[in-house]
């Protein structure tokens, strides 16, 4: 009992020593081999060191993660290596050695938590900080699995082709070591491939001899994978690539959703037949194993529209007894917004990467949270929202709002494009507080295009051609914050 | 303007700067009639644009309350001044303010938004600070409540959130953040 009182009182201490720390405005996210992790117990920045919950990360990754009620001390073990923590102390105990924290361990409502380094070091993950989404990314090197250790690549061809030889990865991707591409078959193949055609439509056949045994398919991003353990290429196939001095061979199709099929002699234990679908997005299909074929059917091509890459929300600000401002020239803020919403998203439409939303397409009023609400739910990866302002009738220019720091990219981005639509003087880009850029979780910016309450702007932003200006240029500026820095 | 005086108790609202005249014109003309006994002076603080809309800035003006309860509606209506070729701007000059009345500690204001009223997204924060911190200069108003034509609605002018009601601690934890 009184260990615990003294743990208890350890651990108060602890919370009481980072009182700031709770008022943090937005805590870190954190991946794991690219999922989130860690909901609930958030990485927390303490004293300038980014502390990360130790079990949720190790567990993911095969370790065990034990604490003794009444000890003070978490071991965490994957059977190879031990690492002993002590609550509260700036060093732990790995293998028995003892190696610096850099700053102290604690617990804050059972969850333990230690310095993000410390987790990069001694569990051998990269670590990987991104300042602007304020997302700490964690990734496991993986090993090259056992059974499918290599894939082929002649030898003496290392240093060549690193471009356009990416290789068929592991399931992650990552580039593996060579294998020898056998002179003959290999004697544990017991079926050899002997050629991958595309009919030109929908169907993959891929004819063989002897008996073919292949692996269930599986998806690696929009790769689909199969692997045909105990076969192997046709002599023809391997005396082709041989004499290309190419790793795996190639069938470009650049229809519609599929690219290209590859294939390898992937692995030497047993011998292994690797196929490789490239598709920009997962399809549907099937694969049906036939006397001397082996077919993988495709039930369409078409890449489905939920399959774009993007998603972006355009918010017309104000609608329905929400007018927003009067504009000098007799006009209503929400009209000018509405308008430039409706030709962005049929700009954006046109995009074979991004779907368009609109949180209104008609002159009706949305709750500012409710806006929010609809880019969260589609997990948006882009929110923008348009507005025209007013103040004093000497004022105009552009303004560009944005909330939090994964936002101030596109901020700058939008401004900068937004200046070069209306010509008008630059007012700048701003932090504020608004609803709709606060609450949504992606990056949002409110676009206050010009102001109505100036003659000049009002002018300008009822003119139908710079609205039209005005529209391409906030889609290039999505465009182009795409191309730079991706979505979410 | 009907509303106004119809609910004005009998003393006209603060009047709108004219743009023209110097500072400290501001004070309601003494349009009482009839009063039973001679209004103190009483001076109250009042916030209005800085210029280029970069913030507020705290002015003073002084009132002559017919009760000692109309003080809040008086200086509410002193939002309304401005001293323009100062470069100071009010933020609810156009606005119309039907009823302003201390509850316990809860200040009410119903006011009607006309559309010059309306401002854009900084003009909407800068004039929900200028009337809350103008509420908040008494000690003893704790929290207000904004009605728009004796509605609460989710915002005032679309782009900020309009709290039921403007809690004191509240608001002054979210200016310190701002910071």
């Amino acid at each position: 009992m009184r260990r615990i009182a003294a743990l208890l009182f350890l651990l108060f201490g602890l919370l009481a020593l980072y009182p700031a720390e709770s008022h943090a405005a937005e805590p870190p996210a954190l991946y794991l081999n690219g999922d989130p992790i860690g909901q609930g117990s958030s990485p927390r920045v303490v004293n300038n060191f980014t502390m990360v919950p130790i079990r949720v990360i190790a567990e993911d990754i095969g370790y065990s993660v034990d604490w003794t009620p009444g000890t003070d001390k978490v071991r965490i073990s994957n059977g190879v290596s031990l690492i002993e923590l002590t609550f509260g102390k700036d060093a732990a105990l790995v293998d028995g050695v003892e190696r610096p924290l850099g700053a102290p361990s604690f617990v804050d409502r059972g969850v333990t938590y230690v310095p993000l380094r410390f987790v990069g070091e001694q569990l051998g993950l990269k670590v990987y900080w991104d300042p602007y989404s304020k997302s700490v990314f964690l990734h496991q090197p993986r090993p090259a699995e056992p059974e499918l250790p290599a894939a082929p690549e002649p030898p003496g061809e290392e240093e060549g082709e690193a471009e356009g030889d990416e290789g068929i990865g592991t399931e992650d991707g990552e580039v593996v070591q060579p294998v020898e591409v056998p002179r003959t078959v290999p004697a544990d193949a017991l079926g050899i491939v002997k050629d991958i055609r595309f009919d030109g439509r929908l169907s993959v056949e891929v004819p063989y001899e002897g008996v073919l045994t292949p692996n269930e398919p599986f998806w690696s991003g929009t790769k689909l994978v199969i692997d045909i353990p105990h076969a192997s290429l046709s002599p023809e196939m391997m005396a082709d690539l041989a004499a290309r001095k190419a790793s795996q061979g190639e069938v470009i199709i650049d229809i519609q959703a599929f690219e290209r099929i590859r294939y390898s002699y992937y692995s030497n234990n047993p011998s292994t037949v690797r196929i490789v679908f490239d598709l920009k997005s997962r399809l549907d299909y099937s694969v049906s194993l036939e006397e001397g074929a082996l077919y993988v059917d495709f039930a369409s091509l078409e890449l489905p529209p939920d399959a774009r890459k993007y998603k972006v929300v355009i918010d017309a600000g104000h609608g329905g007894e929400d007018p927003g401002a009067p504009s000098v020239t007799g006009h209503w803020e929400k009209t000018f917004n509405l308008a430039v919403a409706r030709k962005v998203y049929k700009l954006l439409e046109e995009d074979s990467e991004i779907t368009p939303y609109m949180t209104r397409s008609d002159d009706a009023y949305i709750g500012l949270y409710e806006r929010a609400g609809i880019a969260n739910e589609l997990g948006a990866d882009l929110f923008v929202s348009i507005h025209a302002n007013r103040f004093e009738s000497w004022v105009s220019g552009v303004e560009t709002y944005y909330n939090r720091a994964d936002s101030l990219r596109l901020a700058e981005v939008l401004h900068k494009h937004m200046l070069k639509a209306t010509g008008l003087p630059d007012r700048g880009v701003r932090k504020a507080n608004f609803v709709v850029i606060r609450e949504t979780t992606m990056p949002a910016v409110l676009l206050e295009s010009g102001y109505l309450s100036n003659q000049k702007d009002a002018k300008l932003l009822f003119t139908e051609s710079v609205q039209d200006r005005i529209a391409a240029e906030i889609v290039a500026g999505i465009k182009e914050y795409l191309t730079t820095y991706g979505g979410k | 303007m009907l509303l106004i005086a119809s609910c004005g108790r009998g003393t006209e609202p603060a009047q709108p700067a004219s743009g023209a005249s110097g500072t400290g014109d501001g004070t309601p003309e003494e349009g009482t009639i009839a009063k039973p006994e001679k209004p103190e002076p009483v001076t109250v603080k009042y916030y209005v644009a800085d210029g280029d809309r970069g913030g507020l800035i705290e002015r003073e003006t002084t009132v002559e309350p017919g009760s000692p309860e109309e003080v809040y509606r008086l200086a509410i209506e002193a939002l309304r001044l401005g001293d323009e070729a100062a470069g100071e701007y009010s933020l609810w000059k156009n606005a119309v303010f039907r009823r302003v009345e201390l509850v316990g500690d809860l200040l009410f204001v119903d006011l009607s938004l006309p559309g010059e009223a309306r401002l854009g997204s900084m003009g909407e924060s800068l004039a929900v600070e200028a009337i809350a911190r103008t509420a908040f200069q008494f000690d003893e108003v704790d929290a207000l409540e904004i009605l728009v034509d004796g509605e609460r609605v989710e915002s005032l002018m679309g782009h900020e959130e309009l709290p039921h009601p403007i809690v004191r601690g509240e608001f002054v934890t979210a200016q310190a953040l701002k910071q």
